[in-house]
């Protein structure tokens, strides 16, 4: 379980979201609002960017989030796909996945390692020689989002925030998308998806529905994000 | 020897002080040596003028290369020599190259595609490379003039593919070291050419070497500084790479700097070359060290790159000047100059500046200098994947250099 209790995120002195109450389950999880409401910074606070400063309490599992470095929350259980993916020439996308999984102490050798992700490589796509591609350099923004549902299912946290996983996918990817969602959901994971795309919506077994707003938050079930693709924002008043 | 002072004790001097030393005898070289005659008679003459006119040291070449260090070191001469002795088998390298000798193992002597160069054997025809010896104002002057005498190795195109010199330390004392050499690369040949500069402990060493690319010819330098005693060690090595015309010529040189390193590159391109310049450096502690690349197009339809990357941190300092010049008739020429800084620490240092000279229109040029820190989004996003910060610090640093 991820519970959040009255957190709050500020940066440069500014409050971006206040006194957040909500908790997550095993299953899938919308996060919706209107634009820079503060979806991307909440995802980015539950991970321990330094851009932000929080209060309140994050348990994760029974652990205090809030207390832990960012690479501490990541080994705890916690992932992020960002939306944004960040480039780091030099370091090939095998090399990266191979530091993220020794830093996770993972019992897979080399060979278990490259043969996983291969696999992981087949399944979404992507080009052969894709390990030796430099990571999210020279890559579409489509081919990037599909690389971090590789780490997502390569380091197999527990918790996964998706941050507009839906973005730069053609119709094949984003039913790959879905397909590998659900199949993730299955093994007891938190899957809280930032996204505002339709075909996403409608195509996952949507198990709740937040709304973050400038006052207020309201949550729901898969009927709360069909109004607001139907009729928008001004659904929930 | 007749107008030379016998020694009989050991003398201290300072890199600044000689110029006035190097004609009176502390040691036998290329302005007294009896052999001068042989080896560069004029341009020897010629350097002696011009550091007595202008003391090396003092010339603006060296502003930003923190060189204090290098003048105030004390070199002391004896005339009790302690060598080591080299024995080839044990050692890792095909050649080894030193002050006025070349150290090579028995089959390089079957090897007919491999000469060597020795500055008192006869018949070395070392007066024909006088013309890449002439003053340049700089350290690589008193290099020549100090030098024991002149070496050199040949490479034809039967030598085998690769090849490995050390720049080695015969002697086992605190003097200034001056190695002054020619490498010549015949027409036709390919060669990789791993380079090692050991270091002297306690001692600088000064490097004055001359590449002769042949025509048709490929090259590929890989230079390596020795991390051993670098802390206590100084090399200054001078490169004048004369490229003649449709030849490829690639440095790639890492290094991690030491009490003071500079690394001094002159190349002149004619028609139809391929140059690719590529520097790694990871500079910490007290380290110093400075690079220098200067690029003079004299041929048309040419292709070079220059790529130098640093690391900074600590009280370590960097420099970088780079410098292209096209003259008139250099049409075609397409040249790229890039120098990529990361500093990390508040009392380090970094110096980087290019220079261009462009006399022709029809030609392509870039580039770009730039000194960052470690990239806070990259460091976050390695974080978020289970990564510590060192960790994450050190991937971002090893990327950093890798070309």
């Amino acid at each position: 379980m991820l519970v959040t209790q009255e957190f709050s995120i500020k940066a440069n002195d500014e409050i971006i979201l206040e006194d957040i109450n909500l908790d997550f389950g095993p299953g899938i999880h919308i996060i919706m609002g209107p634009n820079g409401v503060g979806k991307s910074t909440f995802a980015h606070a539950l991970m321990g960017n330094p851009k932000y400063e929080t209060d309140g309490a994050v348990e994760f599992f029974g652990k205090d989030l809030l207390a832990m470095e960012t690479h501490e929350r990541a080994q705890s259980g916690m992932f992020m796909s960002f939306q944004n993916p960040t480039p780091i020439s030099g370091l090939s996308n095998f090399q990266f996945m191979k530091q993220c999984l020794d830093a996770k102490q993972s019992d897979m050798n080399i060979t278990q390692k490259l043969s996983a992700f291969t696999s992981h490589v087949n399944e979404l796509n992507l080009d052969q020689g894709w390990d030796k591609k430099q990571l999210n350099v020279e890559a579409s923004g489509g081919e990037k989002k599909k690389n971090e549902l590789i780490q997502m299912l390569m380091l197999d946290p527990k918790c996964a925030i998706l941050d507009e996983p839906d973005s730069g996918l053609d119709i094949d990817a984003l039913q790959t998308l879905t397909k590998t969602i659900e199949e993730f959901t299955k093994h007891d994971k938190i899957v809280i998806i930032i996204s505002h795309y339709e075909n996403l919506i409608r195509n996952l077994n949507v198990d709740t529905v937040t709304v973050l707003g400038k006052n207020k938050i309201v949550r729901g079930d898969v009927e709360l994000a069909y109004s607001i693709l139907d009729e928008g924002f001004s659904a929930i008043g | 020897m007749k107008g030379l002072v016998q020694l009989d004790k050991s003398l201290s001097y300072t890199l600044l002080e000689l110029p006035n030393l190097v004609n009176i005898g502390i040691r036998d070289n290329l302005l007294t040596s009896k052999s001068k005659d042989k080896w560069f008679p004029e341009s020897s003459d010629d350097c002696f003028k011009s550091i007595k006119e202008n003391n090396p040291l003092l010339n603006t070449f060296y502003r930003n290369m923190k060189i204090d260090s290098l003048k105030t070191h004390i070199n002391t001469a004896s005339d009790t020599k302690n060598k080591k002795i080299w024995d080839n088998n044990q050692n890792t390298f095909d050649i080894i190259l030193d002050e006025g000798k070349v150290h090579y193992p028995n089959y390089l002597e079957q090897d007919k595609s491999i000469s060597v160069m020795q500055p008192f054997k006869k018949y070395m025809n070392f007066n024909k490379y006088q013309p890449y010896f002439q003053p340049r104002g700089r350290l690589s002057d008193l290099c020549t003039l100090n030098s024991i005498g002149p070496i050199g190795v040949k490479f034809t195109k039967n030598t085998k593919q690769d090849v490995s010199i050390c720049y080695a330390n015969t002697f086992d004392d605190k003097d200034l070291s001056c190695i002054t050499a020619i490498i010549e690369i015949g027409k036709g040949t390919n060669l990789v050419l791993d380079e090692y500069f050991e270091n002297k402990k306690d001692s600088i060493k000064l490097y004055n070497i001359v590449y002769l690319i042949k025509e048709g010819s490929s090259v590929t330098i890989n230079r390596k500084y020795d991390l051993n005693d670098k802390d206590n060690s100084a090399s200054i090595v001078e490169s004048r790479v004369i490229q003649f015309p449709n030849s490829k010529f690639t440095l790639d040189v890492t290094g991690e700097g030491s009490k003071h390193t500079q690394d001094i590159v002159d190349l002149e391109i004619y028609n139809d070359c391929y140059t690719n310049i590529l520097g790694t450096f990871n500079c910490f502690d007290k380290s110093i060290n400075n690079m220098y690349v200067n690029l003079d197009h004299k041929g048309e339809n040419s292709f070079s790159r220059v790529d130098v990357r640093s690391i900074i941190d600590d009280q370590a300092h960097s420099s970088f000047l780079g410098s292209i010049n096209v003259e008139k008739s250099a049409t075609g020429v397409d040249a790229e100059l890039f120098n990529k800084n990361l500093l990390l620490s508040n009392t380090a240092t970094v110096f980087t500046e290019p220079q261009l000279d462009i006399n022709t229109k029809e030609i392509n040029c870039k580039h770009g200098c730039t000194v960052s820190n470690i990239d806070k989004d990259q460091l976050y996003y390695l974080q978020t994947k289970g990564i510590d910060k060192f960790t994450a610090e050190e991937t971002i640093k090893r990327c950093f250099l890798t070309i």
